[in-house]
């Protein structure tokens, strides 16, 4: 039997005496299982916060703190981004149509900076454009934006200032406006979009990247530090999702159910202009709000299908080996370099689940466990968990799937009897 | 003819003064000890056989056997190089016109038979015997000048063995560097064939540009070029030690004991320059033969003034006797009378080679404070670069290589990146290997240094040109 790579592995790490701190990242790194399902018809971001403010007489308050932030990206890297209240991307603010909001944004970045409330037709000079319809706001200054909220929707707040670095370090948000006494949805989940550039081994995204962006997020994590969502079979679920990244704009794709985009940030999309959809184009700077109703449970994979946006630092423009006899040269290499493999000639993947030392502060490769084996996505990929019934608060696992519902090796006998022949083929 | 016994028994004592060849051999040895802690083998028998007597070849079977190290090669050298054994004979060849320089000269016997013709009775006979007795007058001349020319002929055996003894070390470290080096060459060739493979595996199947494959193809063949430049830097450094050593024929098949060179080696020079330049002039081998050749050009003065205005003067017996008469016997002399010939410019030459020999000593004295404080500085630089190479920049290319393992392993790198890092570190090595050579090499010429004799970079003894007193053993005769 020829060895495979993975068994080199094992025999190399035993040999190192290294096996057990692989397992133990091994077991560290197991995938996210769908937690608790939380309350319904409420806004809920997932790894994020909503912020409601607080009612002063008639106006509702926000406090925004534009800042520098330590922020895990997922478990194995941390990056050193702006944000606003400590995270990013910033708290949902969430208000009423017609209320008069006031807003504090405190400037605790190294530069000045604005806030410009993408889509909101608010008063000019409260638009956050820095020159243009207001002055930009020094470090350590506090400055007010006050306006009525005018419409209802999903919207967006980020920067108006060196709009390329604060936007690329982590700087925005969403904002949903809801109508007064609106019914609202059984799930209601709100995602914000980034791209980082990040060069594996480094802490600090690169604000001069226009493309080869490798850390590719929702609401700042990505898999397996994506929370998944959840809901029971029948409700109505919203999934609003807004783009600030810097240059790509993302399919997102639902697994196991049909969608219709029924707004953006422009506002409702009339139902005469709704179609059933499976995948939902989120541009940049631009919203889209999708609704569905699961009929089917089961952990239903929700990703941008961009195949390399499900990929967090992949490596790019490395010798093609795909389909290469690597014949004598990894034994020849492994004489100089004992920890050699010869990769990427089979294909990729498996390669995260080895768990090989990679360096410091990176996820290259990296996915998860799951439940029946290991999920070699990153990058932008959550999972939508659909049940049958949802009671009770405790944490939901992975699916539990009917017996025989589940894709297995076929038989002989089963082949046969379908007429269906099968060469064989060496590996 | 009591006269004529007296002048004889003067040799004598005279002679039984002269120092003995072993003598010298005993004090050339004892300095050489002193300075170097390795001893002289000064072995006249095997220059009749042209081989190395059965103990030396024992001697030698064994060092070569076992692994030749550096100090090991050193005992072979002083025990087996020709070279040093040119430079003995040469101070026994100095020895000897010591002994014939103090040597007074022997007396000459004029004599003549007069025929008187048929019937005139016996011939008359004439007999006188002279001796120079200038070269009594000139013994203490003589011998200052003899015992310069054997000085300097003691210092260059000095000097030949000290050199002897640092050409070793350093044509041993030249070849444990290039051994060294060879071997990191060796797998940067079997890692940049192998990627040359890998490259041509990937063109196979349409993987990779004819262009990209023409380069790895090329980046191999540099490496495989290099890799021979480096075979043959060792075996270029085996033939600079077998030279010196003296090996030839079957004795030329041996090996070095392996690794690297000891870091010891390159220890530094642990002192002030003010005191190492000090100690180096006291201990100088070229001053004190610059020395001995102002003694010897002194030496040449005195005679010169002396032979100016008498050149040869001879006093001895005279015996005459006529026919049968009674012999007489008196007192004869000759006498060279400076009538053409008044010697002004033999004292003028060699007055001015003892300006020329005063100002040499001035020069090299000069240069030896110049050069000790350049191999200071070397030692230094050489040290330092030597410990920055192993504590920083070795560190670095191996930390980078196991970051460039880690970039591989992520798939954010190539083969060919990852290889390139590892040749960068075997690079880093081979820069290693070659800074503990230099810093090593640079310490051999400072204990050289302080043993007496100052290198130059190419290796050769510094000093400031030949002084025209290149052959000590015949210019000091007082004839």
């Amino acid at each position: 039997m020829t060895p495979t790579r993975r068994d080199f592995l094992s025999a190399t790490a035993a040999a190192s005496g290294l096996l057990g701190s692989i397992l133990k990242t091994g077991l560290a790194q197991a995938g996210p299982a769908p937690g608790r399902p939380g309350p319904r018809k409420v806004l809920h971001a997932p790894n994020g916060s909503v912020d409601q403010g607080r009612r002063v007489g008639r106006v509702r308050v926000f406090h925004l703190v534009a800042e520098p932030v330590t922020w895990e990206v997922a478990p194995g890297l941390v990056l050193d981004v702006w944000g606003y209240n400590g995270r990013t991307p910033g708290p949902v603010l969430e208000m009423t149509r017609g209320e008069r909001v006031r807003i504090y944004v405190t400037n605790h970045l190294p530069e000045s900076t604005s806030v410009h409330w993408h889509g909101m037709i608010v008063p000019n000079g409260m638009d956050g454009v820095a020159g243009l319809t207001q002055r930009p706001i020094p470090p350590g200054a506090t400055w007010r934006y006050e306006f009525v909220v005018p419409d209802a929707g999903t919207f967006m707040y980020h920067p108006h200032f060196d709009e390329m670095t604060q936007m690329a370090m982590g700087m925005m948000g969403m904002i949903v406006v809801r109508e007064p006494n609106e019914p609202r949805p059984d799930r209601d989940y709100c995602y914000m979009i980034n791209e980082w550039s990040v060069k594996p081994g480094t802490r600090k995204p690169d604000p001069g990247a226009m493309s080869d962006f490798n850390v590719l997020t929702l609401n700042g994590k990505v898999f397996p530090g994506t929370e998944p969502m959840v809901a029971a079979v029948g409700e109505r679920v919203r999934v609003r999702f807004g783009n600030l990244g810097a240059m790509d704009h993302h399919p997102i794709h639902f697994h196991g159910l049909s969608l219709q985009v029924t707004a953006t940030d422009g506002g409702p999309v009339p139902l005469s202009a709704r179609q059933p959809e499976t995948t939902t184009l989120v541009p940049v700077g631009t919203v889209r709000v999708v609704e569905m109703v699961p009929s089917e449970p089961g952990d239903w994979p929700v990703h941008c299908h961009m195949t390399h946006h499900v990929m967090t630092q992949m490596g790019h423009g490395l010798p093609n080996l795909l389909g290469v006899d690597p014949g004598g040269t990894e034994a020849g290499l492994q004489r100089h370099l004992p920890e050699f493999m010869a990769m990427g000639h089979t294909g990729m993947g498996g390669m995260g689940e080895m768990n090989m030392a990679v360096p410091e502060n990176s996820l290259p490769m990296k996915g998860a466990a799951g439940p029946f084996s290991y999920i070699d996505m990153g990058g932008m990929f959550t999972v939508l968990a659909v049940r049958a019934r949802l009671e009770g608060d405790a944490p939901l696992g992975w699916y539990q799937h009917p017996e025989g519902s589940v894709a297995r090796p076929a038989t002989h006998e089963e082949l046969a009897a379908d007429g269906v022949a099968v060469i064989s083929q060496a590996p | 003819m009591r006269a004529l016994i007296a002048t004889l028994a003067a040799s004598v004592t005279l002679l039984g003064c002269a120092p003995s060849t072993t003598s010298v051999f005993t004090s050339v040895a004892d300095d050489a000890a002193r300075r170097t802690g390795h001893r002289l083998d000064w072995r006249p028998e095997d220059a009749q056989e042209g081989l190395p007597g059965v103990d030396l070849a024992r001697g030698l079977a064994r060092e070569l056997s076992s692994g030749l190290t550096i100090e090991g090669a050193v005992r072979l050298a002083l025990r087996n190089a020709p070279a040093l054994q040119v430079e003995l004979e040469q101070l026994a060849s100095a020895q000897g016109a010591y002994s014939q320089a103090v040597a007074p000269t022997n007396p000459e016997l004029h004599g003549s038979v007069l025929f008187h013709g048929e019937g005139h009775g016996t011939p008359g006979v004439h007999l006188d015997v002279t001796m120079d007795v200038l070269s009594f007058v000139m013994q203490a001349t003589s011998r200052r000048g003899a015992d310069a020319g054997l000085e300097v002929s003691r210092v260059r055996a000095l000097s030949a063995f000290v050199r002897l003894v640092a050409e070793v070390r350093l044509a041993m470290l030249d070849l444990l560097t290039a051994e060294r080096v060879l071997e990191k060459r060796t797998a940067i060739v079997e890692l940049t064939s192998t990627t040359a493979d890998l490259s041509s595996r990937m063109r196979v199947v349409g993987n990779n540009t004819v262009a990209e494959d023409l380069n790895q193809r090329a980046v191999a063949l540099q490496a495989r070029l290099d890799g021979e430049a480096a075979q043959a830097v060792v075996l270029r450094a085996r033939l600079v030690v077998e030279r010196l050593i003296g090996l030839t024929g079957e004795a030329t098949v041996w090996k070095t004991r392996g690794g690297e060179v000891p870091p010891d080696r390159a220890a530094g020079v642990n002192r002030s320059a003010g005191a190492f330049e000090r100690q180096v002039v006291e201990r100088s081998l070229s001053l004190d033969e610059r020395r001995a050749e102002v003694q010897l050009a002194a030496a040449n003065v005195d005679r010169t003034q002396l032979h100016r205005f008498l050149p040869q003067l001879g006093l001895g017996v005279a015996v005459e006797r006529e026919g049968d008469a009674e012999m007489d016997l008196g007192p004869a002399f000759s006498l060279t009378l400076p009538i053409f010939n008044l010697g002004s410019g033999a004292v003028d030459a060699s007055a001015a080679q003892l300006r020329r020999s005063q100002q040499a000593l001035t020069a090299a004295a000069i240069e030896l404070r110049a050069e000790a404080r350049r191999l200071w500085v070397e030692a230094e630089v050489s040290r330092r670069r030597f410990e920055a190479v192993r504590d920083e920049l070795v560190p670095l290319r191996t930390a980078a290589l196991e970051e460039a393992q880690k970039a591989y392993n992520g798939m954010l790198i190539g083969a060919f990146a990852l290889v390139d890092m590892k040749v960068a570190a075997l690079s880093a090595e081979i820069a290693l290997s070659e800074a503990l050579r230099d810093a090593a090499a640079a310490e051999v010429r400072v204990e050289a240094a302080r043993q007496g004799l100052v290198l130059r970079q190419d290796g050769a003894a510094s000093h400031p040109g030949p002084a025209e007193t290149s052959n000590p053993s015949s210019s000091g005769a007082g004839h």
